[in-house]
């Protein structure tokens, strides 16, 4: 399991949230060993039965279902105007905020999506930051 | 627990206050407040103080410039709902006859852009927003319910008309429909004047026990019940279209004091966003889950409706300094209860109710609920 890095110039947006494997991306999930529990990342503490240490990585939400999606038009800083983002639900009761593919306008609820790694913005030194980005399958 | 009322509000009307201290404004509705109730600064024990970016014992560094003496003070962060947090607990301190007379400030100096948060948080590494998190709310409630964009927009309208009546708001133009849902696209279906505006500003308020009221001689209106619930959801499935701290919290307000969501005559709530107001509409149960729309389109929340809601014009119209903004909620009101509020009175106003809340995303915030009768 790595890191998800396309391109050299490239790096995570965010640290220890996208890998990827032979069977494509995926998020990095955690399976407590004790009561089996998932989660989205790799906790310290169980949060459903509190075990600590027990977390072992699982990867999760290589597809989902869009629960809920917009355009966001006014955005932070190093964003370009407009993204579309939504939360999706994927395996084990997680949900997940993340960027999502636009289409004609933002994804409707119930839209069956995979995941991708996709430029998110750039930071200051020019490099490309990169992400989870759904899209319709 | 005790009864316990308002006797003094104070505020300091919300705007830019580029060349002032958040000190130097906050002492204005301090006074204010102590001028309105008729009290003295020895009279009072204790004091709770909310704001979110203002630093250190904000609380402290503006009562010191009033000459204060060593009073209890207590600095109060609860995000957004800080304000309305912090008049909860000078009203259990003084229920619980910690005290008899207790202060509340909220107070904020902010500058322009979206919120800037604080904690750490993934969503917002990921380039969520304030309103992207109001928007994917209100499109999920749009997909269930079939509400209609118009609807959010109407209570812009509805905003605006209210504070062309109040001297006190900051945003006083009146604007219609097309103008609201043609203005500057923010984040679908929420357009620019669909958003609260950062401002700068503070409220105060002086609660007492009715025994020492009356032994004073000072007029209260009654806080019949707050109630503070949390919302706390990990990366885990939950229901978007309401939010469910504002249902648990009012529930109990509701339960706690036998009043029937039919017998509230006028509402202060936390309108940072039209589509927030919609989804507190249902949650406060002043209507049926998923009837928001209609309610609004209907008029029932305008001044001379079933229900009028942010009479003041809200967070929209008067801009949203974090930790003042609870507070100023009570401001408008004890005006209100007290046939004070002067080209926007709700005729025979008896019981009303403030809601506000705040949090990081829409993962993880507090809403707080507070009755009052006159």
């Amino acid at each position: 399991m790595s890191e998800a890095s396309p391109d050299k110039s490239s790096r995570p947006i965010c640290e220890g949230l996208v890998g990827e494997d032979a069977e494509g991306p995926f998020l990095l999930g955690g399976r407590c060993k004790a009561c089996g529990f998932v989660t989205l990342g790799v906790r310290d503490t169980c949060p459903e039965c509190w075990a600590r240490g027990s977390m072992t990585s699982l990867p999760i939400g290589r597809r989902g279902s869009v629960y809920t999606s917009t355009v966001v038009h006014q955005v932070p800083q190093g964003y370009d105007a407009p993204f579309a983002v939504g939360y999706v639900d994927i395996e084990d009761g997680v949900r997940v905020f993340a960027h999502v593919e636009r289409v004609q306008a933002a994804l409707k609820p119930g839209t069956k999506v995979r995941l991708t790694v996709a430029p998110m913005r750039r930071d200051k030194d020019g490099a490309s930051l990169v992400g989870p980005l759904y899209v319709t399958e | 627990m005790r009864q316990v009322g308002i006797i003094g509000v104070g505020l300091t009307p919300f705007d830019k206050y580029e060349e002032l201290q958040v000190e130097d404004f906050a002492r204005w509705a301090v006074v204010d407040a102590l001028g309105d109730a008729g009290v003295s600064r020895d009279q009072i024990q204790m004091a709770f103080v909310a704001h979110l970016y203002q630093g250190e014992v904000l609380g402290e560094r503006i009562l010191r410039g009033l000459r204060f003496p060593e009073i209890t003070i207590t600095n109060v962060e609860n995000a957004c709902a800080g304000g309305s947090t912090a008049v909860r607990e000078a009203f259990l301190a003084v229920a619980t006859e910690q005290c008899d007379v207790a202060l509340v400030i909220g107070a904020e100096k902010m500058g322009r852009g979206l919120i800037n948060f604080v904690s750490p948080d993934m969503e917002l590494t990921l380039g969520n927003t304030a309103p992207a998190q109001y928007a994917m709310a209100a499109q999920r409630h749009m997909y269930e319910f079939g509400t209609p964009p118009e609807a959010f927009a109407k209570i812009a309208v509805k905003s605006r008309r209210h504070a062309h009546l109040n001297p006190n708001a900051r945003f006083r133009d009146i604007v219609n429909l097309e103008e609201v849902m043609t203005s500057r696209p923010i984040a679908d279906p929420i357009t620019l004047l669909q958003c609260c505006r950062n401002g700068s500003g503070a409220a105060s308020l002086v609660i007492a026990s009715e025994a020492w009221s009356a032994k004073h001689g000072k007029k209260s209106v009654r806080i019949l019940a707050s109630e503070l619930a949390s919302w706390m959801s990990d990366k885990s499935y939950r229901d978007l279209t309401s939010f469910g701290a504002t249902t648990v919290a009012a529930g109990q307000a509701y339960e706690k004091t036998g009043i029937d969501p039919a017998d509230v005559d006028v509402v202060e709530l936390h309108d940072a966003f039209t589509t927030g107001e919609l989804m507190h509409y249902e949650g406060l149960k002043l209507c049926k889950k998923g009837e928001g729309a209609r309610f609004a389109l209907d008029g029932n929340t305008e001044l001379g409706g079933r229900v009028p809601v942010n009479v003041s014009g809200g967070l929209l119209s008067k801009s949203h300094p974090l930790g003042a903004t609870g507070v100023a909620q009570f401001c408008e009101l004890v005006w209100q209860l007290r046939g004070q509020a002067k080209g926007r009175q709700v005729e025979n106003a008896e019981i009303a109710l403030a809601h506000s809340q705040g949090g990081t995303g829409l993962e993880a915030g507090a809403t707080c609920v507070t009755l009052l009768s006159k």
